[in-house]
């Protein structure tokens, strides 16, 4: 594990021309656009530097011990709560309500790569729809075509494979690489869906199908799902983008660097990024400018504790928003089994999509759409298999059981519907006012309950998965009842983009409203939550406002 | 997305929440090493740090009732007591006092039931097994339900069910 891997080391007394706080989806694009554009660049990240070389077919470290999400240094616990009346708590034997892995790479590293772009509709629904009462519904300031250059950078410069889709929106460019062989659980799920009479089509996947860029192909070691790619097939920031970063000479990656303050002066704007090093010393990085690319829960974590007398309800806080309308995206999973044999454990998750539901139908009653994929899900792995994967009501010891892990570990899928998030102000962010981490930071506390149409919205793709999987001759169909989210892996929305001061925390170019040299891109800057999948979009949206901050910086406008 | 709130309780319920809260909390290297500590410990024959002989004849007994021998391997013999023994020495160390605290009281229940038998191991595999079904909702199954899955399935031992296959 590599833990000074960037040059030069930049004097943190010495203004740099930008620090980016977080090294992933967005921080890793952001670095590399700035960095090659000739910017002195410091790049602060709270996790190791760790390389594919460290990542392994570990179960148990990974999955059940939380090796790339937890704190590297100190426990930095998060509270969770359905609603604002109830007390937050920390969910004992969980995963932190807030899934992110830390890391350099950020969760680009153990993301299941599942690479949609947004519909032209999701960018407007707002206009097309009207108004829903008693929710941050809106549109966003920029539009799909305004941000299609960019999906299509991602496409070719992070690396994804895939095939156009019947109800993609217009793309500049095809698909760099062709899409990933397709599986078992992909076969069955289009031969359904087809019978059905939808319009099944190939994933895009932030996976590599053929070499691109100086990286290899997947091997279809089938560790996709919440792990490390050993090979650099996962189109993850570290792999990607960090390495041409640091190849410009320009951009210093400082691993294990817990930033806990943004320092501004009497002017209004930020002067330095106070954070922990590795050894847990205090340093302060001074900053000409600061990019804050942190996920959409340590974004808001980081500006209500950059509070000061001229903020005394956070950094960029005027609007009184920060930290609200968080979406996750909600889900429904659909377990099956099949008299033959699938082998869903090889290969990446997920191979075949459907997006027949993705738009809004007044039809069904409700708001909302989703999308639908095919995956080995939980029966990926042999643990999680063996603790998750029988069919209800079945032993769960004992003979009869050791033949069924045996039997069923092999016959198993899932589909799982990914769903729109109404936004609210009520599911947010804010500081827990009694739990602390070691360090004496307040700890994340997450209060999230689904609105109604997003629970409607997961019924319904599960209904519909359920008629898929018949009609693809599953023995056994069962159903993970759909209910509020505790755990969101999505991190959205929390720092919303806008051109109203009042209403949003960044402009359309991702600058706060209310510090000229402070600028917020990540999941947090999202209006609307789309369908599931976000990651393209972040990194779109990362590669869009690297370009106009380089514009701001050359014109002096920063 | 969400995480499967569904596939989580199956866990804790599976695991035992007691050891679902603490199994989260401990030092993840010290597992990985158990596993590989383990597999020496059972490659080389070597004698058993954590717990007493008779503590691992109970825990073989216990581990095969979860993952038993039929025509491939139980949980016995991959290996899992010597997993279990590395375990309570490190990670686990703490839950040493649970597991002892449980197996005296499962002693208990097999010398209530059959007052001419001491031990759960002395038993036949029937009675162990009904023994085991009361006993299903206690700490210690849960624990030892999870780390029997764990030790039997996890990095080292990673291709178990692969070798379950093969056997078909």
């Amino acid at each position: 594990m590599s833990t000074a891997k960037g040059l030069p080391k930049y004097n943190t007394r010495e203004e740099v021309d930008f620090v980016i706080i977080g090294s992933g989806a967005a921080g890793g694009v952001l670095a590399k656009e700035l960095s090659t554009n000739a910017f002195s660049v410091v790049v602060l990240e709270q996790g190791p530097y760790r390389t594919a070389a460290d990542f392994k077919h570990d179960e148990l470290d990974v999955i059940f011990e939380n090796e790339l999400l937890n704190h590297p240094g100190w426990n930095d616990p998060q509270t969770f709560r359905r609603f604002e009346t109830e007390t937050a708590v920390q969910m004992q034997g969980d995963p932190p309500p807030a899934y992110y892995a830390r890391g350099v790479g950020g969760s680009s590293v153990h993301f299941t790569a599942n690479y949609w772009r947004f519909h032209q509709s999701d960018f407007k629904e707002r206009s097309l729809l009207g108004p829903m009462e008693s929710t941050g519904f809106a549109d966003w300031p920029i539009s799909y075509e305004e941000l299609e250059p960019y999906y299509a950078r991602v496409d070719w410069e992070c690396g994804v494979s895939g095939q156009p889709g019947p109800f993609e929106a217009p793309r500049s460019r095809p698909y760099p690489v062709p899409p990933m062989p397709v599986k078992s659980s992909g076969v069955l799920f289009e031969q359904g869906a087809r019978a059905m009479g939808l319009h099944p089509q190939p994933a895009p996947l932030a996976i590599l199908s053929k070499p691109l860029n100086g990286r290899p192909a997947c091997v279809n070691c089938g560790f996709c799902m919440g792990f490390g790619c050993e090979v650099n097939a996962k189109s993850s920031t570290l792999a990607s983008m960090i390495p041409l970063a640091e190849a410009t000479g320009r951009c210093e990656i400082r691993p294990l660097s817990t930033v806990f303050r943004i320092e501004t002066n009497d002017a209004g704007r930020v002067t330095e990024v106070v954070y922990l090093d590795s050894k847990g010393q205090q340093q302060a990085q001074k900053a000409k400018a600061v990019i804050i690319s942190a996920n959409g829960a340590e974004t808001p974590r980081l500006l209500f504790l950059s509070e000061s007398s001229r903020s005394p309800n956070g950094l960029a806080n005027s609007s009184g928003i920060v930290g609200k309308y968080l979406m996750g995206n909600g889900h429904s999973v659909t377990q099956a089994a099949f008299e033959h044999q699938l082998n869903e454990y090889k290969g990446v998750q997920v191979t075949r999509i459907v997006h027949d539901f993705y738009e809004n139908d007044p039809a069904r009653g409700f708001y909302g759409g989703g999308g639908m994929d095919a995956r080995p899900f939980l029966d990926s792995t042999p643990i999680l298999h063996a603790l998750t994967g029988l069919p209800p009501g079945k032993p769960t010891w004992g003979p009869e059981y050791k033949k069924m892990l045996r039997h069923y570990f092999t016959r198993k899928m899932s589909v799982l519907g990914s769903t729109t998030s109404v936004p609210l102000a009520r599911n947010n962010i804010t500081l827990d006012p009694n739990m602390k981490d070691d360090k004496g930071r307040p700890a994340i506390r997450m209060t999230y309950m689904d609105h109604a149409d997003d629970l409607a919205m997961a019924n319904f793709l599960q209904d519909r998965a359920v008629e898929i999987l018949g009609a693809a001759g599953a023995t056994e169909i069962w159903r993970d009842p759909v209910e509020g989210g505790t755990i969101q892996a999505h991190l959205l929305g929390t720092c919303r983009m806008g051109n109203d001061p009042s209403t949003s925390v960044v402009d359309k170019y991702h600058r706060v409203h209310d510090v000229p040299n402070l600028f917020i891109c990540d999941g947090s800057s999202f209006v609307s939550s789309g369908r599931g999948q976000p990651t393209m979009t972040i990194q779109a949206l990362a590669f869009r406002a690297a370009e106009h901050i380089t514009t701001f910086a050359r014109n002096g406008e920063i | 997305m969400t995480i499967s709130k569904n596939s989580r309780r199956d866990f804790l319920k599976s695991s035992g929440s007691v050891v679902g809260a603490s199994w989260l909390g401990i030092n993840m290297p010290l597992i990985l090493s158990a596993s590989q500590t383990a597999a020496k410990n059972k490659e080389a024959g070597a004698s058993f740090k954590n717990i007493s002989t008779e503590e691992s004849v109970e825990l073989s007994a216990l581990a095969d009732q979860i993952i038993p021998p039929d025509e491939t391997p139980g949980a016995s013999e991959i290996g899992v007591v010597y997993f279990i023994d590395v375990a309570f020495g490190g990670f686990m160390s703490n839950r040493a006092p649970m597991f002892r605290s449980g197996l005296k009281e499962l002693q208990q229940k097999v010398q209530t039931a059959y007052p001419d038998i001491d031990r759960f191991s002395e038993l036949s595999l029937e009675q162990q097994t009904e023994i085991l079904k009361s006993a299903e909702d206690t700490p210690l199954f849960g624990m030892l339900h999870f780390l029997t899955l764990c030790g039997m399935f996890c990095y080292q031992a990673t291709l178990g069910i692969v070798k379950m296959q093969a056997g078909t």
